[in-house]
């Protein structure tokens, strides 16, 4: 990630950003459930940490959503729901890696505003 | 192993069931069809179902082959029937009617078993394709 | 979430191989099968393994045989049909309720 936000991890609150919670807390899901491994955020990069993690975890997750749709268009699927299961978890990992991006956005520019 | 599998394997023995249900009114239409001795009686035709590739996982059924009843029919004094040879006999086809229209029952009972399982399937598939919209 | 994942691929096998009991109620010979995931399933979620939405193992129904060696039971297998149905529409809801509380809590940030 870029230089500011690292740097700014250090002294912002986890609390500070709304939603982050809730993110956390729904390990549930298989994709995304890699990333939310480091619950506690922490110290330096912490919030970049995530951000990146799931930008990588998004590619995986599209592109098996992709192959299952591919299947389902020859098809070759097996279970219908798996190809519906893939496409709930890869659009649920662009909102998460939007969302993110948004907050980290947000804070940003919020600091940025201050007056020095 | 194709998506909707379930469709297919119910739709297949609804095939079957039909062909069933063919043979067995085929064989009641011609309950009174005579034959002269000389020929063979109408013979009753059975079909035989197989599952496709048994085990396999492939699943279904299909018609092996059909099997043709005895010609050798029931001989019947009538010698009034145009078609009777000199001792007054005529063939008459060797089939039991209360047997055909048990069979009837049967078939239509595994008909309508296997409509219900494309039913439930369909409602299954549709839940399914439905999931993550919420 | 992934042993729900496991349960629906489980049960629509199951729906499957009763499907084709269903079908083959005529076949000479047929012998009943019967889909397992469940066993592996708890074992798994009682290890504390991830549970991995595979096929479950289908076996053949030892019931006794009719005449012309088909055990295919119609009552058991309408029965089954209507069970496996319900669970996996319940699996789904399941599943659905899991993704809506997701996309909500995404949704206050």
């Amino acid at each position: 990630m870029t230089s500011p936000i690292s740097g700014i991890s250090f002294g912002m609150p986890t609390t500070g950003i709304p939603g982050m919670a809730g993110i956390t807390d729904a390990a549930g899901i298989s994709g995304i459930a890699s990333a939310s491994a480091t619950p506690s955020v922490s110290g330096d990069g912490g919030f970049a940490a995530i951000l990146t993690s799931q930008v990588d975890n998004l590619n995986a997750v599209q592109g098996n959503a992709d192959a299952l749709a591919l299947q389902a268009a020859t098809g070759d699927l097996q279970d219908a729901h798996d190809y519906m299961i893939a496409s709930t978890e890869a659009r649920l990992a662009t909102d998460t890696v939007v969302t993110l991006k948004n907050s980290a956005v947000a804070a940003f520019t919020e600091i940025m505003r201050m007056p020095i | 192993m194709t998506t909707f599998d379930t469709l297919r394997i119910g739709g297949s023995s609804l095939f079957v069931h039909r062909k069933w249900m063919d043979a067995v009114s085929d064989n009641i239409a011609n309950i009174n069809t005579v034959a002269a001795p000389g020929e063979d009686a109408f013979q009753e035709r059975m079909i035989v179902a197989e599952a496709v590739e048994y085990g396999s996982g492939q699943g279904g059924v299909r018609v092996a082959r059909n099997e043709l009843g005895s010609a050798e029919g029931r001989m019947v004094y009538e010698p009034d029937n145009p078609l009777a040879d000199d001792e007054g006999y005529v063939r008459y086809p060797d089939i039991d009617l209360g047997e055909q229209m048990t069979q009837l029952l049967m078939a239509q009972r595994g008909y309508q078993a296997n409509l219900s399982t494309v039913k439930a399937a369909t409602e299954a598939y549709q839940q399914a394709l439905q999931l993550g919209k919420g | 979430m992934s042993a729900l994942h496991a349960s629906l691929t489980g049960l629509q096998q199951r729906q499957r191989v009763t499907a084709d009991n269903i079908a083959n109620i005529q076949t000479p010979g047929f012998l009943a099968g019967r889909v397992d995931f469940e066993s592996t399933l708890q074992s798994e979620i009682a290890n504390g393994e991830t549970p991995v939405a595979g096929q479950g193992s289908v076996t053949r129904s030892m019931d006794p045989t009719r005449t012309d060696g088909n055990n295919v039971n119609l009552d058991t297998e309408t029965i089954i049909q209507t069970e496996t149905g319900l669970r996996y529409q319940l699996a789904l809801s399941a599943l659905d309720g899991k993704y809506s509380l997701l996309r909500s809590a995404l949704r206050t940030s």
